[in-house]
């Protein structure tokens, strides 16, 4: 009869034992499953960094600058708070997009900017500056192409435009709005 | 010797412009409103193309255009400035419509509001000459408090809004369409549609029983 007790006991003890590993197996993988699975672990992260993008010829294409980088070593993806990507082409006017929060894909190949992105191009002689504000942007460092499908408001000189959905080539300097497009010319200033 | 026979001895080829016309409307009538200069231009369409390097708007799909008084609408408005900040719209309309033209002139006589309205296949407004010139198909009509007063249609119709002036262009032979107006008397006392037409008459001759 003690044996019997005894051996009830031990399969109990058992049980408990595997269910207490199961739930606490489960507990881990819900925290942070999103990112260990679609981008893979942390394996470190930085701060204040500032990144700098080669073209062919080795010569500094973008400046990337962040409070803080978190990089994933399984995906190479990156993520980094209040980025600041940075045109350094010498043959275009100087290009600056900054945002709340930017996650770097394929190594730079892409660059997804979220939360109060305004992105600068400045003026020159013939050119006014241009500024464009919207909450998600997709930036493409090496092609100098960025592209939402967010609203956007938009200023060039003193017009104004506003749309829904963006792509902007900065090599061949065309802006396209997708839909929803309002805005304002100013009339001419007075001398 | 007929006379689509002599413009097609003028001008070989397909006979173009045979007719043209400078009407100045009678001292008194009203500018295009000048206040429209000073006010911003609002637009909107349903998609839009920036070339910045040309600073070249062009506006596509359903495009309203107002600018005080002005309104312009068409399927697609090409829009650029120039170095010294006078602005040009260029408005065409969609396959078998027409592009719209709307203006608040200036008022002369007290308590007589005038306007105009206009159409054609392509509107091209310039802001420094303050001149309208619409093509294909082009009609405009000058309205006093809602009624109808002057009439003018052809393939290319200048409206110059500092002079109050249109110069008008036809086709002439080949059956095309042909200048046609009517203005009633610019006589301030006249009851508003009850004088008869003087001046250009419109054709309604059919193009094939046309001389």
């Amino acid at each position: 009869m003690g044996d019997r007790v005894a051996s009830w006991v031990a399969i109990l003890m058992l049980t408990l034992v595997l269910v207490a590993s199961y739930w606490y197996a489960q507990s881990l993988r819900g925290q942070g499953a999103g990112d260990t699975g679609r981008i893979g672990q942390i394996d470190f992260f930085a701060q204040q960094i500032a990144l700098t993008g080669f073209d062919a010829q080795g010569r500094g294409h973008y400046r990337l600058f962040a409070d803080r980088m978190t990089h994933f070593g399984n995906s190479d993806d990156v993520d980094l708070t209040e980025p600041r990507l940075l045109s350094m082409r010498t043959d275009e006017p100087r290009l600056q997009a900054v945002a709340r929060k930017a996650h770097v894909h394929n190594n730079g190949e892409t660059v997804q900017m979220s939360g109060d992105v305004v992105l600068t191009r400045a003026g020159d002689a013939a050119h006014p500056p241009l500024r464009l504000e919207t909450e998600r942007l997709m930036a493409a460092p090496d092609d100098d192409r960025f592209w939402t499908d967010a609203p956007v408001q938009m200023r060039g000189g003193d017009s104004r435009l506003q749309g829904v959905g963006m792509d902007y080539d900065n090599v061949a300097r065309r802006m396209e709005l997708r839909s929803h497009v309002s805005g304002d010319f100013p009339p001419r200033s007075r001398p | 010797m007929t006379r689509a026979g002599a413009a097609r001895r003028a001008a070989p080829g397909p006979a173009v412009l045979a007719a043209a016309l400078l009407l100045l409307l009678a001292a008194g009538t009203a500018r295009a409103e000048r206040a429209d200069r000073d006010k911003d231009a609002a637009f909107s369409a349903d998609h839009a193309t920036l070339d910045d390097l040309h600073q070249v708007e062009v506006l596509t799909g359903h495009v309203l255009l107002t600018k005080g008084t002005m309104r312009l609408t068409g399927e697609r408005m090409e829009h650029r400035q120039d170095e010294h900040g006078y602005q040009y719209y260029v408005v065409e309309a969609a396959p078998g419509e027409l592009a719209t033209f709307h203006e608040r002139r200036d008022p002369v006589l007290p308590g007589v509001e005038s306007t105009l309205d206009g159409v054609g296949e392509r509107i091209e407004y310039d802001d420094k000459s303050d001149q309208v010139v619409l093509l294909r198909r082009a009609v405009v009509k000058r309205y006093d408090n809602g009624e109808q007063r002057d009439v003018i249609s052809g393939e290319r119709i200048v409206y110059d809004g500092r002079k109050a002036s249109y110069e008008v262009e036809g086709r002439s032979g080949d059956g095309g369409p042909r200048v046609s107006g009517t203005f009633p008397p610019r006589n301030g006392a006249a009851p508003p549609g009850a004088a008869p037409p003087s001046g250009l008459q419109p054709d309604r001759t059919p193009p094939a029983a046309r001389p």
